[in-house]
């Protein structure tokens, strides 16, 4: 794993170059602490800071090709390196590393741009293509690994992380009003969204080409949720979903370096565990967190399954404090506004597995998207039922939605939820059936913002964009919107790889594999009681794996949100609701952020609903993302710790 | 009672009534009740005033405004007396 980032067109004299790159390159050096290397020529500058996983020796970066027509700056890991390398030399491609980057390099040379839906794997690239002068950016399918591209006067900035862009002589960030209330109301950012004006994210599955003054930009991989044949029968299709996931798993074995698992006590991280020991042939490192506060917390599971599996297991614990002074730092890593603290955590996490001298983690992310495991499939699927169901049906549905939660449970609780679920039987906001009680619910954030406008109306264009969208059922339009919001807005990139870069530790994610998620698709809810959240998994996995983890039921993971806070540092209260640093800010509602403030800090804590909640961690990370970013205090000025090698092809290098 | 859900509302939801949220306002769509609020409010609402929403209540998509909450107490407030 690594991180890019470069710049291109820029007016600055190349002179300047080497400087920029290097200082840009520092800023997220905790992505790549192992190396650092860049490319110059007269209208780029491009670097890599690296975390050596593959070829430790010689795959070293930036790597041109052997004609030096090409030029790579890489961050990922490419799983199927070896059979496409293979597949390259059998074509007459020789290669002087061992290293997938130099795979994607050689692809690219032989293939072009067609190269990419050959790739199984985590990237995002930068390849100078020194005939053409074009530069090409590219991202994987599911937005596993990030990057972002800012507009400056004429320039293109590029990085894997937007810290970055504090080191280009006169950026400066200002917050995107509508990407802020889009977020707010949606609970991430919209796959193209950063949060500041001037500065998108390349989506996932696309690529971008700057040639001249002119850009292309298209999309190299769509997201099918349709699946193919079904199999036959259920014993088929668990031996199938046993065989992609194994294979998923051998592929992200793949490491120079030791692979550790997260492993939460949840039953999807339980079967990476699983395999993992049993692909390697011995019980894998494991990592997981406790909490003090034992609503949070799954402990118990965690023992049981490594105590089953004999993992050398360990564990951080957290509590209130730790989240809370945590969270500032987790905020800077993150770069945008978060809905919750679970991400906090995960931050420590990686801090504690990366002092345990472990720097590749396989972790379960894309389980619950590929293999309906949330509630709110549960609850596309009821809402489009709705009105051929009777009381009695609706009713022992309500009991299987959200068994976690407390103010949904109960008879009574589960009645009152029938006038809850009937206000979103009928699709108000188009496109959005399944998510309307969610995106209903962000309303309450958007408050929190001045001149909000239509907080829905980016992810309504996005969906009414979206090529075989309207012929999705109500339960795959829920699918894609859980891929295209909460897995790479937040799942992936705030509590999964921003946070485990933060100390160099890769994230892998077998769930996450093209072919189990096509496997997946065309297997969903043709098994079993479709309100059984993962059936397939649990009937695939049930008969090794310990009882209490396949019986148990979604918990999702989760941390104390405001009441920690409350609890550990009610001098927030003064801090989010400053006036200096409110005016200053500018984007928010300062009436409502007091009163909301003064709401949360005086009102016990069962009085505190999951609006709240939210609210409160999108307005306290949007005040630090001020202080970071708008403000540029997350600007580092120590150069890079390690020697950067330069590959110079400016003019002003070359022989006279 | 009118008056005393109003003031639990407004206190509860942080919002008033006013010219812009008005007791037909459809709370939901003004950013003041949640999924969450909604089932406190109703647990409230049962607690507080010794009715119990039946299936016609909740079903009824009146319960999301002002009016048609304090409509459903009365109507189930009426419905009470009847069976008694």
């Amino acid at each position: 794993m690594c991180g890019i980032a470069g710049f291109h067109a820029s007016p600055l004299h190349p002179e300047r170059y080497r400087d920029i790159a290097g200082a840009m390159l520092a800023q997220i050096e905790h992505r790549g602490p192992d190396e650092a290397g860049c490319f110059l020529d007269d209208r780029t500058a491009m670097g890599t800071v690296r975390l050596s996983i593959i070829d430790l020796a010689s795959g070293s970066q930036p790597v041109g090709s052997t004609d030096g027509r090409y030029w790579l700056c890489y961050n990922g890991e490419l799983y199927n390196y070896r059979e496409l390398r293979a597949e390259l030399a059998g074509r007459g491609v020789s290669f002087r590393t061992e290293s997938d980057t130099e795979v994607v390099l050689m692809a690219w040379a032989h293939w072009g741009r067609s190269c990419l839906e050959r790739f199984n794997g985590a990237f995002a690239f930068a390849l100078k293509d020194t005939v053409t002068g074009e530069l090409h950016l590219a991202r994987d399918r599911f937005g596993k690994r990030p990057l972002y591209v800012a507009r400056h006067g004429d320039a293109w900035l590029f990085a894997s992380e937007m810290k970055a862009f504090l080191a280009y002589p006169g950026f400066e960030f200002a917050f995107d009003e509508e990407h802020l209330a889009s977020t707010f109301a949606t609970w991430t950012p919209l796959p193209a969204q950063s949060g500041y004006r001037g500065v998108e994210q390349l989506p996932m599955g696309e690529y971008l080409t700057v040639r001249g003054t002119e850009t292309e930009r298209g999309r190299w991989a769509s997201l099918d949720l349709t699946g193919g044949e079904p199999p036959a029968t259920e014993d088929e299709a668990v031996d199938l979903v046993r065989a992609d996931l194994e294979a998923a798993v051998d592929l992200r074995l793949r490491s120079d370096v030791e692979v550790g698992v997260y492993a939460s006590g949840g039953l999807d991280s339980s079967i990476l565990a699983h395999l993992t020991k049993e692909r390697a042939g011995l019980p894998p490192r494991t990592f997981s967190i406790q909490f003090e506060d034992a609503e949070f917390d799954e402990t118990a599971e965690q023992e049981e399954l490594t105590k089953h599996l004999g993992t050398h297991h360990s564990t951080v614990r957290v509590s209130d404090s730790d989240v809370v002074e945590t969270f500032p730092e987790a905020v800077r890593h993150a770069e945008v506004p978060v809905f919750r603290t679970a991400f906090v955590p995960m931050y420590l996490l990686a801090q504690h597995v990366r002092s345990e001298g472990v720097k590749v983690v396989l972790s379960g992310e894309g389980a619950d998207e590929a293999f309906l495991g949330y509630g709110i499939f549960k609850d596309a699927r009821l809402l489009s039922e709705w009105h051929e169901l009777d009381e009695a049906t609706r009713m022992r549905r309500m009991a299987q939605l959200y068994p976690y939660l407390r103010h949904f449970s109960g008879e009574d609780g589960h009645r009152r939820m029938l006038g809850l679920y009937r206000q979103f039987t009928e699709e108000t906001m188009p496109g959005l059936f399944s998510h309307q009680m969610r995106f209903q619910n962000g309303r309450f954030a958007v408050r929190l913002l001045k001149d909000a406008g239509d907080p829905f109306a980016a992810v309504q264009r996005l969906v009414a964009e979206e090529p075989g969208y309207a012929e999705l059922s109500a339960v795959q339009k829920a699918q894609w919107l859980e891929f295209r919001t909460l897995l790479s807005g937040y799942l992936l990139a705030t509590q999964g790889e921003r946070m485990a870069l933060a100390h160099g530790v890769e994230n892998r994610c077998p769930f996450l594999d093209p072919a189990v998620v096509r496997r997946a698709a065309s297997v969903n809810g043709r098994f079993g009681d479709p309100y059984d959240e993962k059936y397939l998994l649990k009937r695939a996995y049930g008969d090794v794996l310990p009882e209490r983890i396949v019986s148990k039921g979604k918990f999702p993971y989760r941390a104390p949100d405001s009441a920690a806070f409350v609890r550990s540092r009610p001098d927030y209260r003064d801090l989010l609701a400053d006036p200096g640093t409110l005016g200053d800010i500018g984007v928010l509602d300062e009436r409502f952020v007091r009163r909301f403030t003064d709401r949360v800090f005086d009102s016990p804590p069962e009085r505190i609903g999951t609006k709240e909640n939210q609210a409160f961690v999108l307005l306290a990370s949007t005040v630090w993302l001020h202080h970071w970013y708008v403000r540029g205090n997350a600007r580092r000025d120590t150069p890079l710790a390690v020697p950067l090698y330069v590959v110079d092809r400016r003019s002003s290098a070359l022989p006279a | 009672m009118e008056q005393e859900l109003k003031q639990y509302m407004e206190e509860q939801f942080m919002f008033e009534f006013d010219s812009e949220i008005t007791e037909d306002t459809d709370l939901f769509k003004a950013g003041v009740l949640d999924s969450f609020g909604y089932i406190s409010l109703i647990g409230h609402i049962e607690g507080e005033y010794g009715v119990k929403f039946g299936e016609e209540a909740l079903l009824g998509n009146v319960a999301v405004t002002f009016a048609g909450l304090v409509e459903s107490v009365a109507s189930a407030r009426r419905q009470t007396a009847e069976s008694k």
